[in-house]
């Protein structure tokens, strides 16, 4: 594993996750060089072991030497998911759904209600939306035979909350080429992260509504000045204040979103709309 | 008033579009009551975008804001979920409210006959109607006496990019009237000055 498996390392940590997917024997995943972990790279690794356990087939961790980094990997509860054993069930530890739970998504809210100062009902409210919105999406299109993978941080220093989704589907950019829009169809990865994440009203659904999920999550982060990276089969986009950037990352069967944000960031919103309610 | 509890119709499963559709089928059930339908969301906090736009922003695409606004209430919701109903509802009912003027549009284009194949394939962009004062000729003196002659007959040009008729003085003012309390959009000259390159006369 690389020294830093941020969200800027991740295209090394979907590497190293293909390698190991792609090994038929027992694999031990090395990370005692490694000094910082992301709740991506968590979600990714989760993900990798789920995929290799499907086939019965073992994987498990070398632990970080450093100390820091050790107990966010014992918080995290990557040996035990490694071991087989039940974790999520404390909203600290990477979780696998194979449905939408709802009770999650609002015990992680609760928690940073009753354990972060600062953090009340109201502003923890963007909290719960984007992870339901990231969950719908896993469970109405991803295809994903493992579920998904989800870590919710709270990092005391940037007084932000890191939420990681990851699922082994199609990719939102495989949904978009079976959908309606004929345009998408011939699209890259990158265009259709792109479209699927700022495109109101954008869906793989026929003839129904929908497509308001990904691009309410990207508006609530990023009014928040807050980060979203998606990843997604072969692109990576990751969009910050106001910039964009792409990269091209080594093939990912699935997606893997994260968001960073300060939950009590004051919000300029003009509201365009007179209030029906 | 019909009243639906959410929290028992949902029984805690308020996420996901599919629990959406539960509550739009529950309120369509009642939606032709005399009474408009009350929402309550008691002790509940939704925070998803899918669960209101399947339930209540499916009904706002359907039927606009003025029926919605009749039709149902909400009571005891958060507000934070109260903010974003209506975020959703507006959202759905400007989709509603373009697909309608799109719509009455084209009947009105229709009435006054232009054919169905133009009409299946104008994309609703270019639109022009007015009172033909013009007209062009590559001779200046030509392009007047037309121009003159356009004036005195007092007809209207309707322009749809891909397609132009003339319009008769009375047809012209009663379409421009019935495109004015529409709120349509259209340019008030002819398309072609954007891009043509010969001589061009107006009657004063």
């Amino acid at each position: 594993m690389p020294e830093r498996a941020t969200v800027a390392e991740s295209d090394a940590v979907v590497r190293v996750c293909a390698r190991a997917e792609s090994h038929e024997g027992a694999v031990i995943l090395d990370l005692r060089n490694t000094t910082f972990l992301g709740p991506l790279a968590v979600a990714l690794l989760a993900s990798c072991v789920a995929l290799r356990a499907r086939d019965g087939r073992q994987t498990s961790f070398e632990f970080p030497r450093q100390a820091d980094p050790a107990r966010f990997f014992s918080e995290v509860g990557l040996s035990s998911f490694a071991a087989g054993d039940s974790t999520g069930a404390g909203t600290l530890e990477v979780r696998q759904m194979a449905t939408l739970d709802a009770s999650y998504t609002r015990a992680v809210t609760e928690m940073l209600v009753r354990g972060v100062p600062g953090i009340d009902e109201a502003n923890s409210y963007p909290i719960e939306l984007c992870l339901n919105e990231l969950l719908q999406n896993v469970f109405e299109w991803a295809e994903s035979a493992v579920g998904c993978f989800v870590l919710a941080r709270w990092y005391h220093k940037s007084r932000s909350v890191r939420v990681a989704v990851v699922d082994r589907g199609i990719g939102i950019p495989g949904a978009l080429r079976r959908g309606p829009v004929k345009r998408l169809h011939s699209a890259s990865d990158a265009e259709l992260i792109l479209e699927a994440v700022t495109t109101p009203r954008l869906t793989s659904r026929s003839n129904q509504v929908g497509g308001l999920g990904l691009k309410n999550v990207s508006e609530t982060v990023l009014q928040r000045r807050g980060r979203l990276t998606v990843l997604s089969l072969s692109a990576k986009l990751s969009w910050s204040d106001e910039n964009l950037e792409r990269a091209d990352v080594p093939r990912f069967g699935g997606t893997a979103i994260e968001l960073e944000f300060r939950p009590d960031a004051p919000v300029e919103r003009p509201y365009d709309y007179v209030p029906v309610f | 008033m019909p009243r639906i509890q959410i929290a028992q119709l949902s029984h805690g499963s308020n996420v996901t579009r599919a629990d959406g559709a539960v509550l739009r089928t529950a309120i369509e059930q009642r939606w032709n009551d005399a009474e408009p339908v009350i929402l309550d969301f008691q002790a509940l906090r939704i925070a998803s975008v899918s669960f209101f736009d399947e339930s209540v922003g499916v009904l706002a695409k359907a039927h606009g804001r003025e029926v919605i606004a009749k039709r149902l209430r909400v009571e005891n919701i958060d507000s934070s979920d109260r903010k974003l109903l209506n975020e959703i509802v507006s959202s759905r009912a400007r989709e509603h409210e373009h697909a309608t003027s799109g719509d009455s549009l084209k009947v009105l284009l229709r009435e006054v006959g232009v054919p169905e194949d133009i009409l299946s394939t104008w994309d609703g962009t270019l639109l022009a109607l007015y009172q033909d004062h013009g007209a062009g000729s590559a001779s200046l003196e030509v392009a007047l006496r037309a121009a003159r002659e356009n004036a005195a007959r007092g007809d209207w040009a309707l322009d749809l990019g891909h397609y132009e008729t003339a319009l008769s003085r009375e047809v012209g003012q009663s379409l421009k009237e019935k495109f004015d309390r529409l709120g349509v959009t259209y340019q008030t000259r002819s398309l072609a000055y954007d891009w043509q390159d010969g001589q061009r006369a107006s009657a004063p």
